[in-house]
């Protein structure tokens, strides 16, 4: 019998029950001791390990769960008479252990409400327990506040029901109680909830206890069992417990009840404005380390859980940020009017507009629900599922063209006004991809000049499509502003300076992906990226696999694979003119210009008013990278004419810094050092 | 590449698997591949490869014809419409490693997969497996994508992926009954 294969097969002498009186008295500093030790496996469920591995490996769990009891009372360490003289500390551990598996009944409720991936993002298996599903957490609450008023009250009891209690102890268990309490209160359901930005930080400022009082626990590593998952209903092997420090936990509850307060802080944003919520949800999901799970849900199960006429409306709030801003077109009085009667009557022309929008947003729905959903999950995730998008995006810029028509025929707008709001998110989501696939380090070192080269390409495009709105824009507000129509020309020129914080963003990705192109293609030029041979593929190949999920777009139509040869090929030539060729400081410079008007411009006019802090630390590091490019450009750009490949490798040192070693993660700038 | 105290390679043998030589070979693939892993798959995961496809399994034995080297795969019309070749294993003896014979094994099985007319082939490796993406990127893979706890230890991995074919990124699933086609993570990226 190999033991590897078969986990579950037991040594000679060995039973399949753990031997663990759970019923014996606990000294109060194992009770802390175990409390921290489910504290620990909680965490580590929460960063997505199966609870067969974390909280069902402790035994005082189990009896609480199995056999199943149909209420509260009847979770208990035992099952049907109390034995006599239980300790009173088991019963402080009994409350301490139901709110702890309530809360991860809640959790999972949470989870599962929106999409997530099961093991990826987190485990929701219970192996057929049911997690006090039907206890309401209410009466859960009540059985941790009387665990806390006993302890809080030991003081009046004779020494001996405490085990002599030291206070020090006792308000150890209390913390853990309160922290317990106060979890159970943030993990609620929402609607339960008065006020969901207080909960968190209420977690948050009952950890600390916690962390300065660990230290008094005693371990019983005996009331935990790998055993148990032997009985659990599954079809894996049991595996081996996931043990994650105190310490360790400790650090990443933190973080996760930071997480989860600054997931919530969405409520923040008052307005229904979709821009602000974009830019909310992507400096939340490029967090640091990357939030869990229960973390990203508390956000999408606010900002995703609407209905799909929410999401239409949504679209609607969205155009008028952009083509639309006091336009006659989205008028709510259109949108109240009736077909007439006699098909004699002539048409209004508010109604016929109102139909197409309407036939627009439900049409546009379901990819626009998808774009906002795909930001929502684990990056790797968010990467792929735009991937998956794009192309359905462009079938409904395709399919928008028809009503762009119509809706000309009826309002003097300007010209497609709704394909164009819905190709600037497609090249939008194909920034995206591409800035996510350098920030997962898909790319290789001789594969970036390329992608760069082509996220310059689809960013300047992008850009151009901008300024196209931004001149309709510029246009109505000087009709509106010279027919007296002061509230409204306002209005547009609030959305100008929102479309033009978006040329900026455009110009200065382009720009800056630019420089960064042409700075690898010098780098190519000194041979001082590695190239791979590949013996197996050829380039044609692998461009097309580069560009499969945007091969069919249309537009953009991507480069011929010709095109992309060209721009890449090793350029030859005297270094004068290679380098003179690609332009690294001009377009370090044009980059630098363009953030920093939209540093100028500033959060609020980028309609991120809300997550101010993160935007501008976002900025200043695209700003740090345009600066480290230049430099990087300079330090290569004194080399003696008559050095040769060789002398020019010995020169320099180049490194290419992995994720989380850049300024920011979508610019990867080589660390050149001249040796 | 050969360091002083490694083994001789001029004298080892590559062969492929045939499945009359399941008893003579199975188990020591399974001992081989099983040694790294902290779950070994079961029987039947090694015979649902070697039964189909033991012609994309070649193996690397040494003077006394002991196995040292192993690779395993598949190659089968795929949901997003490629003809897609898969590498489920691949190992070699620690003592024999970074002499070429992992490199070595892949290339026979890609030189028998582009025989059979695959489109592309496919693989995922642990995003820190830093020898393993030097070996495939070497020869021409690339990473499509990065999948998030892809592996049940917790861990990360890449998916690479070799076109064979011009036209393969194009290909389409095919239509079910109800002239849907069936979306998939698989078929972009």
């Amino acid at each position: 019998m190999d033991p590897k294969m078969d986990s579950g097969f037991l040594k000679p002498g060995e039973t399949l029950d753990d031997n663990y009186d759970v019923s014996r008295a606990l000294l109060p500093e194992e009770v802390v001791g175990i409390m921290d030790q489910l504290l620990c496996y909680e965490v580590a469920w929460h960063h997505g390990y199966p609870l067969s591995q974390t909280l069902f490996t402790s035994i005082y769990i189990d009896r609480l769960l199995w056999p199943p009891s149909d209420c509260l009372s009847d979770a208990q360490f035992y099952r049907g008479i109390r034995p006599m003289g239980l300790h009173p500390l088991l019963d402080v551990l009994r409350s301490y252990c139901i709110a702890l598996i309530k809360c991860c009944d809640l959790t999972i409720e949470k989870v599962t409400s929106r999409d997530y991936y099961e093991e990826e993002d987190f485990s929701t298996h219970t192996y057929n327990r049911s997690l006090l599903h039907t206890v309401p957490h209410d009466k859960v609450l009540e059985l941790l506040r009387s665990s806390i008023e006993w302890l809080s009250n030991s003081r009046n009891r004779r020494p001996s029901e405490v085990h002599r209690t030291s206070r020090e102890l006792e308000e150890a268990l209390i913390n853990r109680l309160t922290f317990r309490e106060r979890m159970l209160l943030a993990v609620a359901p929402e609607q339960e909830i008065l006020d969901l930005a207080a909960v968190w930080p209420a977690v948050s400022a009952a950890l600390p206890p916690l962390e300065a009082t660990h230290s008094l626990g005693r371990p019983v590593p005996d009331s935990f069992s790998e055993k148990i998952q032997r009985r659990l209903a599954s079809t894996v092997p049991p595996r081996p417990t996931v043990d994650f420090t105190f310490a360790a936990a400790y650090t990443k509850l933190v973080q996760l009840c930071k997480d989860c307060e600054d997931a919530l802080r969405v409520l923040e944003i008052t307005t229904e404005s979709p821009q602000e919520h974009l830019s909310f949800i992507w400096m939340f999901s490029s967090r640091k380390p990357a939030p869990l799970a229960y973390a990203r849900s508390c956000l999408s199960s606010v900002f995703l859980a609407r209905t799909t006429e929410g999401f239409e409306q949504l679209i609607q709030t969205d155009l008028s940020e952009f083509v639309f801003p006091a336009d006659p077109v989205l008028d709510p009085v259109n949108f109240t009017l009736e077909a007439a009667q006699s098909s004699f009557a002539p048409q209004d022309k508010r109604l016929a507009m109102a139909t197409i929008i309407n036939e627009f947003t439900g049409r546009a729905a379901p990819q626009y629900f998808d774009m906002w959903n795909s930001l929502c999950q684990n990056r790797c995730r968010t990467r792929r599922m735009i991937c998956n998008n794009i192309p359905f995006i462009d079938d409904l810029q395709f399919a928008t063209e028809q009503l762009d028509d119509e809706l000309h025929d009826l309002t003097h707008t300007m010209r497609y006004p709704l394909s164009t709001w819905v190709y600037h998110m497609k090249l939008r989501m194909v920034e995206w991809v591409v800035q996510l696939g350098f920030e997962q380090e898909v790319y290789l070192p001789d594969e970036l000049a390329g992608m760069y080269w082509w996220l310059s390409q689809v960013a300047s495009l992008r850009a151009s499509v901008i300024e196209q709105v931004y001149n309709h824009l510029s246009r109505r507000h000087e009709i509106l502003s010279n027919g007296g129509e002061i509230e409204k020309a306002e209005t547009i020129r609030t959305t100008q300076a929102f479309v033009k914080a978006l040329m900026y963003e455009a110009t200065g990705t382009g720009a800056l992906a630019d420089a960064m192109y042409a700075l690898y293609m010098r780098l190519h030029y000194l041979q001082l990226v590695p190239i791979l041979s590949r013996p197996y593929s050829e380039s044609s190949l692998r461009y097309e696999l580069r560009m499969k999920p945007f091969l069919r777009l249309n537009p953009p139509q991507i480069p011929t694979f010709e095109a992309f040869e060209e721009a890449t090929r090793m350029p030859s030539g005297s270094q004068d003119d290679v380098f003179a060729k690609y332009d690294v400081e001009g377009s370090v410079k044009e980059a630098k210009e363009a953030w920093a008007a939209l540093k100028r411009l500033g959060a609020r006019a980028a309609k991120s008013e809300v997550v101010q802090a993160a935007w501008e630390k976002n900025l200043a590091s695209t700003i740090q990278s345009c600066i480290a490019c230049g430099i990087a450009a300079s330090t290569i750009s004194n080399i003696p004419k008559d050095a040769g490949t060789g002398r020019v490798k010995e020169m320099f040192q180049v490194e290419i810094p992995g994720e989380g070693k850049r300024y920011h993660d979508w610019w990867v700038v080589p660390k050149i050092k001249r040796n | 590449m050969t360091e002083s105290n490694s083994p001789a390679t001029d004298n080892l043998r590559y062969l492929q698997y045939d499945i009359s030589k399941e008893e003579e070979y199975l188990p020591s693939i399974r001992a081989l591949i099983g040694k790294d892993l902290s779950e070994p798959y079961s029987i039947y995961v090694y015979r649902y490869f070697l039964n189909q496809w033991g012609d994309l399994c070649f193996m690397t034995l040494d003077p006394s014809s002991v196995l040292i080297g192993v690779i395993v795969s598949k190659l089968e019309p795929h949901r997003s419409g490629t003809f897609r070749g898969y590498i489920a294993m691949l190992a070699v003896v620690d003592k024999y490693r970074g002499q070429g014979i992992a490199t070595k094994l892949v290339r026979m099985a890609i030189d028998a997969m582009k025989e059979r007319n695959a489109d592309e082939i496919v693989l995922e490796t642990e995003t820190d497996n830093a020898a393993s993406l030097k070996l495939y990127e070497r020869l021409g893979f690339l990473r499509s994508k990065k999948l998030h706890r892809y592996y049940l230890n917790g861990n990360t991995a890449y998916r690479l992926i070799l076109y064979l074919k011009p036209g393969t990124g194009l290909k389409r699933p095919e239509r079910d009954e109800a002239g849907m086609a069936a979306v998939t993570d698989e078929m972009y990226g």
